[in-house]
């Protein structure tokens, strides 16, 4: 790919991510603000794609997309808190934060533009870097990968037993 | 190629975008919202090193997978949280929620 | 006889321990512990008495613990001066003991009591057979402690625990010096043991300075000038304490430690002078005051007081058996003035002199052998203390002090006519107060150990009179003393001065021949007298009140510069507390906002240790 046509895309995908998530934070609704959440996870997705890690973004759209974002809107609805709440903190804490917030941004992003990565690698990626994961997650990650789903089985039930209405037994 | 650094200035802004919204938002859903931006910002950082320094071996691909996974247990867990929450407090107002002030 | 020497001291030990336990329950009955213990340390004094008669010597030695090349041993030394405080301490004991029963009748602590005189006989009994100084101090501070529990017996009156305390800080001075001579000796000689320091042979101004610390001691203990004080307040004290103290146990123990350390004192002329010159002032200041107290107790306090320098001044001249002696003839009166003392106290409730009088229809033993007593004392020819009084005087006359002979002879007639003085107004003429008026004899508990003490003052002291030979005197120096002629000359003296001070007192205080007000209340001496020559009033003035001063000023600095400090640290966390607590709003995401303060700061700090900027 020409390295015009994917900055252009690059840069795209940047302008749409950078204003749903700010959509999402600064938005009155909750529910639009859980839409444009599912619009900033597609434009990751989308980011994924571009680095060609494909599986990541196709998880990415299950999970996220698919998943936590339904969820989300599923809490959402069972606190009826959709609209007319207080969504925002008081003027002084805002003015702080941000203050802080643009402090610690400004500070990566002048470490990361001063420094030089030698590592970086000119080899091209796998073709098929699907078959590479599973044959990772198979192999050298297979403890992670057997923790993790210790790990998703604990969350269920521990989700399940923390929203259970007591009187209900 | 597009320089590395963009991706990361790119996940430097939303990480502080994110960031933003988990400390001014006052709905705890919303919070979570902040929280999986920020997840996000991070995991698209683990791919694009991913991409440019072991293109070979995908192991930041793993990693940007196992958050993923990571991820989904935490929104469960905490909107059960929340739930519980809103059923004892008849509300998910983080300002309410301060007994613990001094 | 080791095994009878132990024994000695490990009954009355043994008696304290099983008191201590059950004495509670016990009650009245613990006395016979106490007393069949200290008769059954008298049998074996007796025994070892006449084992010493026979020539016999014993000394047993064990280490008790050893630190570095100092080896500090324990053990048990028996020659002619500690068979003689042996039976003295042990006689004198038992019959105050038993005196005890009746004065003490219905007393809430009485085994506590008969514990403690238990435990005050054993450290008398440990102090005399002592083979070594560092054994001889811990004993020398058990009688002390023994004492302070005695005197401060009754500590629920105010007066009775001042007096216990006055004691213990009183003989505590002396005592301080008695361990820097201690000190003293075992870096000159390297040694504590008596033995060995009495074979060796020392500077004049070594031996000196060291005696006379060790003297410290016995000013402290015996109750001398200037440290006397606190033998008349210790009359607070149950009675038999009094007499115990008085006659055979703490007081005796200075004239003992000096007695013991003799040898030791004779390689200084100038600490002999020294020990000569401080009897004689506290016998004659004693006496002097002796004449203006009323308090029948008191007077008994101040003689002693008086004798005991008799003895300091007769060991100090040289008389050293003359000094024994007297303790031993003295031991004997003394008690039985005590105990007669206790008696009219027992039966009048009053230890005023002029709350008394004519009891001696009303309690014909009592009054008897208080006579006897008085008589003793003051020196009545052929009477026990006339004896022993007299070669003391026989000594100072010899070696030529006849400053202090002629102080002395003062002394004896001050000493009868202040004791006359006494008889005369509580057992002659009229009663005075209403408790005088029906008293009773006291029981026999109480009045067989008089009859037993006025026997032993009316004969005590011929076993060292010219008529035997001065027999105590040369059993006590090892047979090789000096048996001098006796110097009737002396004799006569001693003899006519007591006669003269007991026809004064029956002059003033038996009959109406002279006014009452001869002697005016607003003569200058008359108020010296009675004030005691200011002795206390000086100690309070000079050392008591700076020291109240100090302590207020420590006291003072404490409460408000340390416990300030204190305080103010205290409040300053308090303060920073309050102001910090601001912090904790309760908003999980004020926290959340610090916590980003923090990671700013821990990015920037790492990138400076990385030396990224």
């Amino acid at each position: 790919m020409d390295v015009s046509i994917s900055l252009v895309i690059f840069l795209a995908l940047a302008a749409m991510a950078i204003i749903s998530s700010l959509m999402v934070v600064v938005g009155r609704n909750l529910f639009n603000a859980a839409m444009f959440l599912g619009a900033y996870l597609l434009v990751i997705a989308g980011f994924y794609f571009l680095l060609s890690a494909e599986l990541v973004g196709i998880m990415q759209v299950f999970v996220y997309v698919g998943g936590v974002v339904v969820v989300l809107l599923f809490g959402i609805m069972l606190t009826s808190q959709m609209i007319n709440v207080r969504l925002v903190s008081a003027l002084q804490q805002r003015v702080l934060t941000l203050v802080v917030v643009a402090a610690l941004v400004g500070l990566l992003v002048s470490i990361f533009s001063k420094t030089s990565f030698y590592y970086i690698s000119s080899a091209e990626a796998p073709r098929d870097s699907i078959s590479l994961i599973g044959k990772l997650f198979m192999t050298d990650y297979v403890l992670p990968f057997e923790v993790i789903s210790v790990l998703l089985l604990a969350a269920l039930i521990g989700a399940v037993i923390i929203a259970r209405e007591e009187g209900r037994q | 190629m597009i320089p590395l650094s963009y991706y990361l200035t790119l996940s430097a802004i939303l990480f502080g975008i994110g960031l933003i919204g988990v400390l001014l938002r006052k709905n705890a859903i919303a919070i979570l919202f902040s929280v999986e931006i920020m997840l996000n910002s991070a995991n698209l950082n683990l791919v694009a090193f991913s991409k440019y320094i072991t293109p070979s071996q995908a192991s930041g691909q793993m990693f940007a997978l196992f958050v993923m996974a990571i991820a989904a247990a935490e929104v469960a867990v905490g909107l059960a949280i929340i739930l519980m929450i809103y059923r004892n407090m008849q509300s998910i107002d983080l300002d309410k929620l301060n007994i613990f002030k001094w | 006889m080791n095994y009878y020497l132990a024994l000695i001291v490990l009954l009355p030990v043994l008696s304290f321990i099983t008191l201590l336990i059950f004495g509670k329950r016990m009650g009245e009955k613990s006395s016979y512990v106490s007393i069949a213990a200290v008769l059954a340390g008298f049998a074996l004094s007796i025994k070892a008495l006449l084992y010493v008669m026979d020539g016999g010597h014993a000394k047993i030695a064990f280490t008790w613990l050893s630190i570095g090349n100092f080896d500090v041993t324990f053990g048990l030394l028996l020659d002619e001066l500690t068979a003689v405080m042996l039976v003295v301490v042990t006689l004198v004991s038992a019959l105050v003991q038993i005196f005890s029963i009746g004065y003490m009748h219905g007393d809430k602590r009485i085994g506590w009591f008969f514990a403690s005189l238990s435990m005050f006989t054993a450290s008398m009994l440990l102090l005399v057979l002592s083979p070594n100084f560092i054994q001889m101090y811990i004993a020398w501070e058990g009688v002390g402690l023994f004492s302070y529990l005695l005197i401060g017996f009754w500590f629920e009156k105010k007066s009775a625990s001042d007096a216990a305390k006055k004691a213990f800080l009183v003989t505590r001075v002396g005592d301080l010096g008695f361990v820097i001579g201690l000190i003293l000796l075992y870096v000159t000689a390297g040694t504590l043991d008596m033995d060995k320091v009495f074979a060796m042979q020392f500077a004049p101004v070594v031996a000196g300075t060291i005696s006379i610390l060790i003297f410290f001691g016995a000013i402290g203990k015996s109750a001398q000038f200037p440290l006397h004080v606190w033998l008349p307040d210790a009359m607070e004290g149950p009675t038999p304490v009094s007499a115990l103290i008085h006659a055979a146990t703490m007081v005796a123990a200075g004239v003992f430690l000096v007695a013991r350390a003799y040898p030791l004192f004779e390689q200084s002329p100038a600490a002999m002078q020294f020990v000569a010159v401080i009897g004689t002032i506290t016998a004659f200041m004693a006496a002097t005051i002796a004449l203006t107290i009323t308090d029948i107790k008191r007077v008994l306090a101040y003689s002693t007081v008086s004798q005991l320098g008799y003895m300091m001044m007769g060991l100090g001249v040289g008389a050293y058996a003359a000094g024994m002696f007297h303790l031993f003839t003295h031991a004997f009166f003394k008690a039985l003035l005590f105990l007669s003392a206790g008696s009219v106290i027992h039966a009048v409730h009053s230890q005023e002199i002029f709350d008394m009088g004519g009891l001696g229809r009303k309690m014909k033993i009592t009054a008897i052998t208080f006579t006897i007593g008085g008589l003793a004392l003051a020196g009545f020819p052929f009477l026990s203390g006339f004896w022993s009084k007299d070669e003391i005087l026989l000594g100072a006359y010899q070696s030529g002090h006849m400053a202090i002979f002629w102080i002395g002879l003062l002394t004896a007639l001050l000493t009868a006519f202040y004791i006359f003085r006494v008889v005369f107004i509580v057992f002659l003429g009229k009663p005075r107060g209403h408790h005088s008026e029906h008293v009773q004899e006291s029981p026999a508990v109480m009045s067989v150990p008089l009859i037993i003490f006025g026997a032993l003052a009316l004969s005590a002291g011929l076993i060292g009179s010219p008529l035997t030979g001065n027999a105590f005197q040369s059993f006590l120096t090892g047979g090789h003393g000096a048996e001098h002629h006796p110097d009737y000359m002396v004799m006569g003296l001693s003899g006519a001065v007591a006669l003269l001070g007991i026809f004064a007192a029956w002059l003033r205080y038996g009959t109406r021949l002279l006014p009452a007000n001869i002697i005016s209340k607003d003569n200058l001496i008359y108020k010296l007298l009675v004030n005691k020559y200011y002795v206390d009033e000086f100690y309070y003035k000079y050392l008591v009140k700076p020291t109240h001063a100090i302590a207020q000023f420590a006291y003072t600095f404490d409460q408000r510069v340390i416990d300030g400090i204190v305080n103010g640290v205290a409040w300053i966390t308090v303060r920073f507390g309050i102001g910090l607590k601001r912090i904790q709003t309760g908003y999980v995401q004020g926290y959340a906002l610090y916590m980003l303060v923090g990671l700013i700061i821990l990015i920037i700090w790492s990138c400076r240790v990385l030396g990224l900027q």
